[in-house]
């Protein structure tokens, strides 16, 4: 068989996390998490899935040129941080080449791409990832 | 074994970040121990990040104080079995690797936002910055054990290739391969110049980075150093050499303003200033730091708590500090954990 | 009544100018783009593929459609360019847009009418009561071999249409299928550019059963060209929908708000669905609309669909195709090399 470098339980068991954005939001007091918790700042531990608003804005970002071998050809990754209604997430931003224009506040929607695949054979990871609303120059 | 008078050894501790991941080796350990002929000696691994050899260190500690006799901590790391970029992949493990590393995050970017948002907040340029990476350089210039043994000028600097905006080939500590090994005793077996373990302590920071309360701030340095300072019986004003995991410019002068020897914002220019040379209010990082020395990951914390050893005894090319107290910072990933062991010269 | 009950879309956002490609192969490039009328072609990024902008168009068309993901009862993905030869696009779906998961599932392939096929499906499962509502997907991102005339035309994006009988938007009044087997244009398992036969693709291909398909459905319901406000033709390029229409007899003012491939380049199993979402979201309530998808190898489906009181209210429920047309990051050569994988990457 072809040589499996990918995990796909890993992948698989967070699909909902990678495709939706399924939070945990405490049943007592509201606190959303994101990456989900099973246990409440407030040491409340039910907590229920909530999906993040797929609309937001963008906090701070880096160009980042050295990357790791998954990435070597999508280089160079845009990492930001990116504000979904309170939650913050950080993850890549994409379609925006050259992201001088950008600053903090400029809104920013959750996009469904492939995150890494295990060479020309194996499985393809999805996740979320960032693009500005309207676009690079905005 | 020789340079502490071959005491009895009860026990290895072996710190290591990447071990199965670069050499392919578990329970290393016991290799270590078969190879340099202790017999019958137990060994335990640890493995935190980079901030792998510290808690080893922490481990030791509290088991010479419970049981007494020797221990060895010993801390082994060799990044460059592996391409960069492969190397890169594991770094990045050290981050919450399902919703960051998963993305192609890497602590470098996570730093690299930390300085940007320092700079925005504090109004400073990347040449503010650069103090670190220069004062490193020249400091490293002195140290017969640093790996950068060169100066350089600002422009070296601030031209380098951008490794993360606005982090630049300078910010970074160079991967190197490198072991160091200490002895913890409970009681001094030689008269000349004993280091004491005189404290410790730990905080954490958020896993996830984004979580961060602040991306301009570290949370985790201050409780490790306030935990440390407490147990030895010290002040901070009592501290006269302090050595900072540098892993990156911004982290080091970071660490300084979370460990309370600058106000927030401060730590450039105070650096600048020569608040933190030998002979001003406390040498910081006299070595050249990780930047010059070399950053070995899993045998990091080892390698500063050394060099911090050899500062306190005024050897080579530390002669004129005359320093008797020391704080060492290590860290996991970008502030997901700290461990500061404070270090005292016996009379 | 059977019908759309809401629609999306999704276009990359980078665009490559088809002059830029001529350029690099040493071809006229006023002469190129008089052959396809084709201006420029959306490239969608290497992280992009028919899983991804299917989630896209789809998510959208559940927004329009103004119901719960839960209540879809049925998806069909019409592709000729599938991630994976084997694993279907449609159970990504399932997860992606957090639909149940007792819902009917099936990738479909028919080269460029396979999006039109799931439409037709759906409308089975929704018409025999089996489901409420069915969710429709016709998208490709194929290559191009680079040299290769394909290149010129070939597009990416993808097309979402919700099926129903409820608060529907353009009711479906019928649909005619042509099919036969005609060797046009092709791909190989296991090859990744599709191959055609140059001038076969048109007359015996493309005409014959765009035409035969549209002609018989005319006969059918016993109406002429003049009893329809627009007419949608599947469009490899821009000539072929242009002169299916004259041949048809559709003035020209009745066809351009359907052709988007002069924007966008050949989405293939999406590209006449993307006319067609166009012009839903220019249309008025009662607009009368003739849609002809074709496939290679090769057949057609047209389609009769006429819109409702609800299709102005709905169009502003979502992004629109000249939104998408509006957003772009124009690339040179090199990049969309980099980008739609054409540089052997290890």
């Amino acid at each position: 068989m072809v040589e499996q470098n990918l995990s796909i339980p890993k992948y698989w068991r967070r699909t909902q996390q990678y495709y939706r954005l399924v939070a945990t939001r405490c049943a007592k007091c509201g606190k959303t998490y994101f990456p989900p918790r099973r246990v409440c700042d407030c040491g409340n531990d039910a907590l229920d899935p909530f999906e993040l608003p797929k609309n937001g804005s963008l906090v701070t970002l880096t160009v980042l040129r050295s990357v790791s071998v998954d990435f070597e050809k999508q280089r160079p990754l845009l990492i930001g941080v990116v504000d979904l209604g309170g939650v913050k997430l950080m993850g890549q931003i994409v379609d925006c080449p050259s992201p001088t224009a950008l600053r903090a506040g400029t809104p920013m929607e959750v996009v469904f791409r492939r995150v890494k695949e295990d060479g020309e054979h194996g499985i393809i990871y999805y996740g979320y990832k960032f693009r500005p609303v309207k676009g690079c120059e905005s | 074994m020789s340079a502490s008078g071959n005491p009895d050894i009860r026990m290895i501790y072996i710190a290591s970040a990447l071990m199965e991941l670069t050499s392919e080796q578990l329970n290393a350990g016991n290799v270590l121990r078969e190879y340099i002929g202790l017999k019958g000696v137990p060994t335990m691994r640890i493995e935190n990040g980079d901030g792998s050899s510290s808690l080893a260190i922490l481990a030791a500690v509290n088991d010479v104080k419970l049981k007494g006799g020797c221990v060895m901590v010993a801390g082994v790391e060799k990044p460059h079995e592996v391409t960069s970029t492969k190397l890169n992949k594991f770094v990045s493990f050290s981050t919450n690797s399902e919703y960051e590393a998963f993305f192609g995050v890497t602590p470098a970017a996570q730093a690299a936002i930390m300085a940007r948002e320092y700079m925005n907040k504090y109004e400073y340029s990347y040449e503010d910055i650069a103090v670190w990476p220069l004062k490193m350089h020249e400091r490293g210039a002195q140290n017969p054990n640093a790996y950068f043994r060169k100066a350089v000028k600002i422009k070296d600097i601030t031209e380098s290739e951008l490794v993360a905006d606005p982090l630049r080939l300078y910010d970074v500590a160079p991967y190197v391969d490198g072991s160091a090994a200490v002895i913890l005793c409970a009681e001094p077996n030689k008269r000349d110049a004993v280091i004491q373990v005189s404290g410790a302590g730990m905080g954490v920071g958020s896993a996830y980075f984004a979580s961060k309360q602040a991306y301009d701030a570290l949370e985790s340095v201050g409780p490790a150093t306030k935990q440390a300072l407490k147990e030895s019986g010290m002040e901070l004003e009592d501290v006269r050499v302090v050595n900072v995991h540098d892993t990156y410019s911004i982290i080091g002068l970071l660490s300084l303003e979370a460990m309370g020897l600058s106000k927030q914002g401060m730590a450039p220019r105070l650096m600048r200033d020569g608040e933190f040379d030998g002979g001003g209010r406390v040498a910081v990082n006299m070595d050249g730091g990780l930047k010059a020395m070399g950053f070995p990951i899993g045998a990091s914390g080892l390698y500063q708590l050394i060099s911090s050893a050899i500062q306190l005894k005024g050897e080579k090319p530390f002669e004129s500090l005359n320093a008797d107290t020391a704080l060492v910072h290590d860290m996991v990933g970008v502030d997901q954990e700290s461990i500061v062991i404070a270090l005292r010269r016996g009379d | 009544m059977i019908g759309i009950v809401g629609w999306g879309t999704y276009i990359p956002r980078y665009r490559i100018k088809t002059t830029e490609i001529a350029e690099s192969w040493g071809d006229d490039p006023l002469r190129i783009k008089d052959m396809y009328l084709v201006e420029e072609k959306a490239v969608g990024l290497f992280d992009e593929d028919t899983v991804t902008m299917s989630v896209e168009a789809g998510r959208i068309a559940i927004r329009r459609a103004g119901i719960d993901a839960s209540h879809v009862g049925a998806i069909f993905v019409g592709s000729e360019s599938k991630p994976y030869a084997v694993k279907p696009i449609s159970s990504i779906l399932i997860d992606a847009l957090g639909t149940s998961r007792n819902v009917f599932t099936a990738d479909l392939e028919f080269a460029c009418k396979a999006g039109s096929d799931s439409i037709v499906s759906a409308m089975g499962l929704v018409k025999s009561g089996m489901v409420k509502y069915g969710l429709a997907i016709g998208t490709d991102a194929s290559q191009g071999e680079p040299g290769e005339h394909l290149e010129y035309s070939v597009g990416t994006g993808a097309a979402a249409y919700v099926i129903g009988s409820n608060n529907v938007a353009a009711e479906i009044k019928a649909v005619h299928p042509f099919v036969s087997d005609t060797p046009d244009f092709w791909r190989r398992e296991g090859y990744p550019f599709p191959v055609h036969g140059e001038g076969f693709t048109g007359e015996p291909a493309y005409f014959k059963h765009v035409i035969t398909a549209a002609k018989e459905l005319m006969t059918e319901l016993g109406m002429k060209p003049s009893d329809f406000d627009y007419a949608i033709f599947h469009q490899p390029n821009a000539r072929f929908p242009l002169r299916a229409a004259s041949i048809l007899g559709f003035p020209l003012d009745k066809v351009k708000d359907g052709i988007v491939v002069d924007k966008i380049g050949n989405t293939y199993s999406a590209a006449a669905l993307m006319g067609l979402a166009n012009v839903l979201e220019k249309a008025k309530p009662g607009s009368k609309i003739l849609m002809v998808p074709f496939g290679s190898g090769a057949g057609a489906n047209a389609f009769y669909i006429e819109t409702t009181d609800l299709v102005v209210e709905k169009a502003k429920m979502g992004k629109t195709v000249e939104q998408y047309l509006a957003e772009k990051v124009y690339i040179d050569y090199s990049y969309y090399l980099k980008y739609r994988k054409l540089i052997r990457l290890h």
